[in-house]
């Protein structure tokens, strides 16, 4: 009686091969620490800040709205 | 009166600004590549400025993920609210309001304030991010009135 081989005995050491992360652009390359460096720049948590800003002031109206009085 | 109305009208609000919020994310960067978030500030116009600037966007869409969760979440809290009103127009209303208190919100603080970016970013601070605040408000009034005519 002839045995097949499982499709999944087949893929696992597909997918354990070494390769590269071709996909993630952050990852390695000239280009990717270029990006890298340009995020963690000095303006880092001055940009983190002024994107949670206008955010966080919409949530206090949300919570202002939400808040039941006695 | 209106604290049977608060339930259902701040999870309006939290669903609109969210949806609001994906709207701006995803039509106005996205697709249509008008502006990034921090545009104004790193130029989109190269290809690490570009990157950097979709880490930017990820985050601000990561900050109205969390609104639309707690928009859903309220939602879901009025619902198990014996005496909450929760009335179609009600929720429609608040959903258009919250829209555009984003619109109103974001565009006076990150095109106007901050000049983090603006709406159509070759032309800078201009005519469109003028529309855009004239579109939030609109859209808030909107809603207020069809809030308001759900009785």
């Amino acid at each position: 009686m002839a045995r097949t081989i499982p499709l999944r005995a087949l893929l696992v050491p597909l997918a354990l091969t070494p390769l590269p992360a071709a996909a993630c652009t952050l990852c390695r390359s000239d280009a990717a620490e270029a990006i890298r460096a340009r995020l963690v720049a000095p303006d880092l948590a001055w940009n983190l800040c002024v994107t949670a800003i206008p955010l966080l002031l919409l949530l206090a109206i949300i919570a202002a709205v939400a808040r039941e009085r006695a | 009166m209106i604290r049977r109305h608060r339930p259902l009208l701040s999870a309006g609000l939290a669903l609109g600004i969210g949806m609001g919020g994906f709207v701006d994310g995803i039509l106005l960067h996205q697709i249509l590549q008008l502006h990034n978030m921090l545009s104004a500030r790193i130029a989109n116009t190269d290809y690490v400025g570009a990157k950097v600037n979709m880490v930017w966007d990820g985050i601000f869409h990561a900050g109205v993920w969390i609104i639309t969760a707690i928009g859903i979440l309220l939602l879901w809290r009025a619902g198990r609210m014996r005496d909450a009103d929760m009335g179609g127009r009600l929720l429609g209303g608040a959903a258009l309001m919250g829209w555009g208190l984003f619109n109103l919100v974001e565009g006076a603080i990150d095109h106007h304030l901050l000049q983090l970016h603006h709406v159509y970013e070759p032309m800078g601070l201009s005519i469109w991010d003028h529309v855009f605040l004239l579109w939030g408000a609109a859209m808030l009034l909107g809603g207020w009135t069809v809030a308001r005519a759900r009785q």
